[in-house]
């Protein structure tokens, strides 16, 4: 079964987030839906749940939650429970609704919260309506951010341990049920033959008494655990260091990871027993309490069994909300929403699954989004770059210009190389603002490399957004003055230099910093040779020569000693324009 | 309550099928039992919830029995079973849900026609196509059994077989699309037609109803023998049904008793037949077998009364014969059974010019 709301397509979402762009409200909007916890009271919305946007809600405005299902065919049980939901016009989608408007009999524009209600229907008339006959086999179960996980697992109601309990003592034999509670019996006495222990139990029960009079004396006493043989399997409890200590020992990681162990073996035997259909597992901030490393081994391993599942294709749909790199860089690639905020419509999302990727951009991708990269997906604004030298360069330039990326939410990402088709298509199709900064790269013979590469990427970023190259376009990438062609290429957010990001800087000012850094490589005295005469005379400089000193030392070394020497010096032109065009867009 | 099945051999097989069970029940053979007590066992250990078994009658009457018996065993309708007439199942499980998907060209927010308003349809229809100073009430039966009878609208036969009634039956149809309705024959109709076109929608009565039960098969005509074949033959629900050849009492209406013959001699079926009548004794279902003219070995159970047969030979005319009964042979069988009415009494008559029909009294 896919859910495709918003155009999700694979059985486990991550959604990376700013903040402030609604991603408890998606949550809460899919819950309406299906949480079979939530009271009708819950269900009928208030006024204040109306877009800020709108001044005075008036009698046509509604809030409207609508899910769309396709592949819903496969598995038995959920068709049952969909079929008669379907669209008008197209059996392979199912809809559901949750309307929330001005009651039907109402005269005049709504005042009060009484003037509204709410209903549930499937497909296109809201004579089908939905309830819980739905919500209990096809499920969602919030897990919320600031959950107290260890409180929830001392209290047996709310604790995920108590159905397993329940379920495990099922078929416990209740006669043997009863030797355990005698043998407690048995150790309690025990406890009340010290003298101390018995004296302070009966000072309990005496002043109690006192306190509370004859009528309402509980009669307290002190003991293990309570014997009634049905209500032993509540006294169990989850221990933890091998039974040395409980588990509101354990420290808030471990809780949560417990907590959520426990949830997932809940629903993993709820499945089993066919009481359940389907489960949209919704974690809100999962990274909350956990180690970075314990972030991605937990959720890579939930990701991989949802998306494995034992027979064919599980039953269960994970949603996570994270503001985690570490999470987003082990989420598969293709269960990605991004939610972001825009200044008149509210919160748009975006989905990886819509983008239009061959099999290699997306293994490329898979690899790239690593934790440090997956920062991407949490930009407002992304610079991408070849190398690590712009990588460390680009920021200390930007805020040379007065744009601190940080405070502007923008990332300078590197694609370790040249390739940088996949990851533009990837933040296009994301509708996420990105420049490409990139050599010209001249060669002796034939075009420049930067050339082809620029013209290449425009002809991309043309297809994603207008799904065709005008020729107009294609004659503008196929201009032979190269100066006319990147002020073109400007356009589309792609900055050329002249040869190399070295070589620019060297003839742009940057000279002495670049001697500089170079002698602290120490070499031997040839080389030192030719530092010294390309610091008498910069026009001798070899490129050839400067970049094998450059590589001697470290491309991202040499960088990064750069960067802290160059001070408050204006960048190469190129630099500032990629750095301006994204700071403009976000 | 299952073993009270077990000392009956044919109850027993029919209560252990595993796959499509067609049972051939006489009279008073306890088919109704057979068939509550099978479908409590077929909802508690074969189809699990969200999925259901749906069991169709052939009027209300018998759908409210049924409830009542299911009820009995535990069993609740609504939910995970339905129980209702072909034209409810139509209505409710395929028209209602799908009309607009299922391509059944039915105005928005169709209902159905009153007698009344069919007959005003037949009204303009019969002015449309045949005209003149007839009543067009004359044709109603008559365009009610060509109508149930040819299902496929596209073939030769519905076209030739009596070109006036097609052309009538079309008009009518036409007339009430025209006012958004649909009457009662257009419930099984529309369902075969809509079950027909789709084939995701025959997938997704097979998910809500694994099973389906059919009670009185005899009576329930060409739509639903259809609807039967396709669901259950094709798309592979399980079918679970009861009738008796011998007891089609509806010919009129388009039964066909035939179907059911020909479904039990299928040979991915289970034809069981149950030869115990518990009802009569067993002088007069031998003599029942008599009145048939065929033998279906059918027995009353042993140690059953015998039973009493009285003959009353009478010639003449049929006023006299008529006469005879009403004056001599009714009496005397009201006072021989006590607290019995002439309401509960049924009169069979046989008339080799025409057909043979029932009196009610």
């Amino acid at each position: 079964m896919s859910v495709y709301h918003k155009r999700l397509e694979s059985p486990s979402h991550a959604e990376p987030k700013q903040n402030r762009v609604g991603k408890s409200n998606l949550l809460s909007a899919l819950r309406l839906i299906f949480d079979p916890t939530l009271p009708d009271s819950a269900r009928q919305l208030g006024l204040s749940d109306f877009w800020d946007g709108l001044e005075e809600p008036s009698a046509d405005d509604k809030i409207i939650v609508s899910i769309e299902v396709q592949e819903f065919e496969e598995d038995m049980d959920i068709l049952a429970l969909l079929t008669d939901y379907r669209l008008d016009n197209d059996p392979q989608t199912v809809r559901l609704t949750y309307e929330f408007r001005p009651r039907a009999d109402l005269v005049g524009n709504p005042t009060t919260e009484d003037d509204y209600e709410f209903v549930c229907y499937g497909g296109e008339s809201e004579a089908k309506r939905f309830g819980h006959e739905l919500r209990r086999r096809i499920t969602m179960d919030v897990l919320p951010a600031l959950r107290d996980a260890e409180g929830d697992l001392a209290n047996w109601r709310r604790s995920p341990l108590r159905p397993l309990i329940e379920n495990a003592f099922r078929d416990v034999d209740r006669e043997e049920l009863q030797e355990i509670s005698e043998a407690i019996e048995a150790a309690t006495s025990k406890i009340s033959e010290f003298d101390e222990v018995r004296s302070l139990a009966e000072s309990i029960g005496e002043l109690f008494a006192e306190m509370s009079g004859p009528k309402q004396d509980i009669k307290p006493c002190l003991g293990f655990s309570p014997t009634d043989p049905a209500r032993l399997c509540r006294n169990i409890r989850l221990l933890i260091d091998e039974g040395l200590r409980g588990i509101n020992d354990a420290s808030l990681g471990s809780a949560n990871l417990v907590f959520l162990s426990l949830k997932a073996l809940e629903l993993r035997q709820l499945i089993v027993e066919n009481r359940r259909d389907y489960t949209f597992l919704a974690i809100e901030e999962p990274e909350a309490h956990l180690h970075p490393h314990l972030q991605r081994s937990v959720y890579r391993h939930l990701f991989e069994s949802v998306q494995e599942g034992e027979e064919g294709e599980s039953p269960l749909s994970v949603f996570l909300t994270t503001h985690s790199p570490h999470i987003a860089s082990v989420a598969p690639l293709r269960s990605i929403l991004l939610l972001r905020d825009t200044p008149n419509s509210g919160t748009k999302g975006c989905s990886t699954a819509s983008i239009e990727l061959t099999e290699p951009e997306e293994d490329d991708l898979s690899r790239y989004l690593d934790v440090t990269r997956a920062e991407m997906l949490f930009a407002r604004g992304v610079i991408l770059v070849e190398g690590d030298a712009e990588r460390f360069l680009v920021p200390t330039f930007a805020k040379t210009i007065g744009k601190p990326l940080d405070f502007l939410g923008i990332s300078v990402c590197s694609v370790a190389g040249t390739n940088f088709h996949p990851y533009a298509k990837f933040l296009t199709g994301l509708g996420i603002p990105f420049s490409i900064i990139t050599d010209w790269d001249p060669r002796q013979k034939g075009a420049p490399l930067g050339y082809s590469r620029a013209g290449k990427l425009i002809r991309m970023i043309e297809m994603s957004q207008k799904g065709a190259v005008s020729a107009k376009v294609d004659a503008a990438i196929k201009n032979p003055d190269y100066d006319e062609f990147c002020v073109f290429a400007e356009e589309y957010g792609i900055f050329l230099n002249d040869y190399t990001l070295e070589v620019d800087l060297f003839k742009d000012e940057f000279g002495p910093f670049i001697i500089e850094t170079l002698r602290e490589g120490e070499f031997g005295p040839i080389r030192n040779g030719w530092i010294e005469e390309w610091e008498s005379e910069p026009d001798t400089v070899d490129i050839t020569k400067l970049l094998s000193l450059v590589d001697a030392i470290g491309k991202g070394r040499f960088a990064q000693r750069l960067a802290a020497r160059m001070g408050e010096l204006v960048p190469p032109a190129y630099i500032s324009q990629a750095i301006n065009f994204v700071a403009d867009l976000v | 309550m299952a073993a009270e099945l077990r000392r009956n051999p044919g109850q027993w097989a029919a209560y252990n099928s595993t796959g499509h069970c067609i049972v051939l029940a006489g009279p008073g053979s306890g088919k109704t039992k057979t068939l509550t007590i099978k479908l409590a066992r077929m909802l508690s250990e074969d189809v699990d919830a969200p999925r259901g078994i749906a069991c169709i009658t052939y009027n209300n009457e018998c759908a409210r029995e049924l409830e009542q018996r299911l009820d009995a065993l535990g069993v609740e309708p609504g939910g995970r079973v339905f129980i209702g007439t072909v034209h409810s199942f139509s209505l409710t499980q395929i028209i209602l849900p799908y009309a607009k998907l299922a391509g059944l060209d039915l105005p928005d927010g169709f209902r159905v026609a009153t007698l009344h308003e069919q007959r005003g349809a037949l009204q303009l229809a019969f002015e449309r196509v045949i005209g003149g100073s007839g009543n067009p009430n004359d044709l109603s039966f008559s365009m009610g059994n060509y109508r149930r009878s040819i299902l496929n609208r596209d073939s030769e036969q519905w076209r030739t077989t009596n070109p006036q009634l097609a052309a009538l039956v079309e008009a009518y149809e036409e007339e009430l699309r025209a006012h958004n309705l649909i009457d009662f024959d257009d419930m099984p109709l529309l369902a075969v037609k809509a079950l027909k076109n789709n084939q995701w929608l025959q997938r997704a009565i097979l998910a809500k109803y694994p099973i389906l039960f059919v009670d009185e098969y005899q009576d329930l005509g060409r739509a639903l023998h259809s609807i039967v074949m396709g669901l259950c033959f094709s798309t592979g629900i399980r079918l679970f049904a009861v009738g008796d050849v011998d007891q089609s009492i509806y010919g009129f209406t388009g039964a066909h008793p035939d179907l059911l013959q020909r479904l039990a001699e299928r040979e991915d079926v289970e034809t069981v037949k149950l030869r115990f009548n518990y009802r009569c004794g067993s002088r007069i279902v031998e003599a029942a077998q008599y009145a048939l003219g065929e033998d279906r070995d059918y027995q009353a159970p042993e140690g059953a009364e015998e039973g009493t047969i009285f003959f009353h030979p009478r010639a003449g005319a049929y006023e006299q014969q008529a006469n005879h009964l009403f004056s001599t042979v009714l009496p005397a069988a009201l006072t021989r059974i006590p607290g019995v009415l002439f309401g509960d009494v049924a009169v069979i008559y046989c008339v080799f010019r025409s057909i043979a029909t029932g009196i009610p009294i």
